[in-house]
């Protein structure tokens, strides 16, 4: 056999014949029957192949298989970064109130004697913030919170929750690095990889 | 739902390489734990099924190469042990008289199979399996196995041709059956009209 | 207690009063929602000028594989909580986005594509570029850029 019967044979049992090479590969059939021969093997084996993994396929025990995934991502958990730590070390430093207890009584003292004037203040002062000037624009710079958050991984878009009801398949790609962004990609499953469709362009 | 979707897809295809259940499960899941460490790796380029039989894939021929590699440091019976409790047929002297029927109850058929496709190189069998068992196009099996639509060519002919040759016993005696058997499961092509 | 204590305190229970009347207003403000649609095309050509120079490099580091991109659509919408807004694509479908409104800095959206009967709950913050891509559409794909602010 020749190479070009070789692929004429393959394209034709994979169903990658064009019309015209699957004509000329019946008409050689005709005249070959060790052609003929090697087609029905090649059919055969490949309906032996199909079979023996389906049947596998089917008797094979799923029941922990998530569970054991989940467990290896968790065995495989990255330890927490050197960044990470130092923010939150930074964050219980700043909680931590300390001062004499003598400083609290004079405040207090203090308090009794000015709370008139000091309240007068503080509402005019509220007054002015909320109803004339605009509410700043958060700091770009990171605050502590921020680096926590950015630390986690919590600072993008987060799916909350999905449902899917269609062919497709819906995967969320959450970036790496604060500066990428997060992809909900919706896939086609193998049933529809077809051709994409033509539709109007609206512009 | 993803790891339901494809769970028995990569098993099968798993199993088809490493010819071992409990490797093919352990493989499977693998696979499914690289898709999701590298799930921001994926540029939408392919179509998520080949860039996730490409992850299958290469799974499963790192693991074949490791047994390789084990299996030339020591030899051990309890290897050989591991392998038949799997359905996999000792390599050395299958006696059993061939007449149809007998010889192609599934059990027997997996075996035969099994020691089959162990016979295959790597890429052979994978290519064999992409094809035959995943019914993938020669455009997609070329990009799950990052090669060329000739490559593929040559390497299914190959594969089926050694596969021909190994089987060839078992086609020859049983005929009539196998063609039965093949009717049942041929997979239709676009242009067949029968 | 005193005129002057009472007034003050009268006072102080107005500007209360006040600060929550404007965090209420705050939490009603709307929020702007400006999604474009891309095609992102495997077919080699120049970028459309009509993308920012931003999105253009974001486009170009997410969906590297693509070699060109253009801008089919643009839509800027202010969307209190509860306001549903349709974004046509050019598939004979539309994506369909819900403002449910903001907790804790982020805004809640529900996105839907009726036509592949998917339906997604989102958290995204503020002045964050995110992306919905996919879907076939003539030798490439369609990408959904959502921005917030």
């Amino acid at each position: 056999m020749t190479d070009h019967e070789n692929e004429l044979l393959n394209r034709f049992l994979d169903g990658e014949l064009s019309d015209a090479d699957r004509e000329e590969f019946e008409n050689r059939m005709k005249d070959s029957s060790e052609l003929v021969a090697m087609r029905d093997d090649f059919e055969v084996i490949g309906a032996m192949l199909r079979e023996h993994i389906s049947c596998e396929s089917e008797v094979a025990d799923f029941s922990g298989f998530t569970a054991g995934i989940d467990r290896l991502i968790d065995l495989q958990e990255p330890a927490p970064t050197a960044a990470f730590e130092s923010s939150v070390t930074r964050i219980n430093e700043d909680k931590t109130v300390a001062g004499p207890s003598n400083l609290l009584a004079r405040a207090e003292s203090w308090w009794r004697r000015n709370w008139t004037p000091v309240m007068l203040g503080a509402a005019a002062a509220a007054a002015v913030i909320f109803f004339v000037v605009k509410p700043a624009e958060p700091p770009t710079g990171l605050q502590p919170n921020d680096e926590v958050a950015a630390a986690t991984g919590n600072n993008g878009v987060v799916v909350d929750s999905i449902s899917n009801e269609g062919k497709k398949t819906v995967l969320v790609s959450m970036p790496a690095q604060q500066d990428e962004s997060t992809v909900i990609w919706l896939l086609d499953g193998e049933e529809d990889d077809q051709e994409p469709v033509e539709g109007e362009d609206p512009i | 739902m993803l790891v339901e979707r494809y769970q028995r897809r990569a098993y099968g295809i798993a199993y088809g390489m490493l010819r071992n259940r409990e490797d093919a499960l352990d493989a499977a899941q693998d696979a499914f734990v690289k898709v999701f460490r590298n799930i921001e790796s994926f540029k939408g380029d392919s179509s998520f099924y080949t860039w996730f039989y490409r992850i299958v894939v290469n799974v499963c021929i790192d693991r074949c190469r490791k047994q390789k590699r084990m299996r030339s440091v020591e030899y051990d019976d309890s290897y050989k042990r591991r392998d038949e409790s799997a359905g996999v047929a000792p390599l050395v002297g299958n006696t059993r008289p061939m007449h149809p029927g007998a010889a192609f109850e599934s059990d027997e058929l997996g075996k035969v199979l099994n020691e089959a496709l162990g016979k295959l190189s790597e890429n052979h069998r994978t290519i064999l399996l992409l094809r035959e068992v995943e019914g993938m196009s020669y455009d997609d099996i070329a990009e799950s196995m990052g090669c060329n639509i000739g490559t593929v060519m040559s390497r299914l002919h190959h594969a089926r041709k050694n596969l021909q040759k190994t089987l060839k016993p078992y086609l020859e005696a049983s005929g009539s059956v196998l063609s039965k058997r093949a009717g049942a499961g041929v997979r239709k092509s676009s242009y067949d009209g029968s | 207690m005193s005129i002057s204590r009472s007034i003050m305190a009268s006072l102080f229970c107005f500007v209360a009063a006040s600060f929550v009347g404007v965090v209420s207003v705050q939490a009603k403000k709307p929020v702007e929602l400006r999604v474009a649609v891309v095609h992102a095309s495997k077919v080699a050509s120049k970028t459309d000028r009509k993308i920012s120079k931003r999105m253009a490099k974001s486009l170009g580091a997410v969906f590297g594989q693509y070699k060109s991109f253009r801008l089919l659509s643009k839509d800027v919408q202010k969307l209190q909580a509860g306001k549903t807004v349709k974004i046509p694509l050019p598939v004979k479908t539309d994506a369909i986005i819900k403002y449910n409104g903001q907790e804790k800095k982020k805004h809640k959206l529900t996105l839907s594509i009726p036509k592949h009967k998917v339906k997604m709950k989102l958290s995204a913050p503020s002045k964050k570029l995110f992306y919905q891509a996919g879907i076939r559409y003539k030798k490439g794909i369609l990408v959904l850029a959502f921005y917030l602010k």
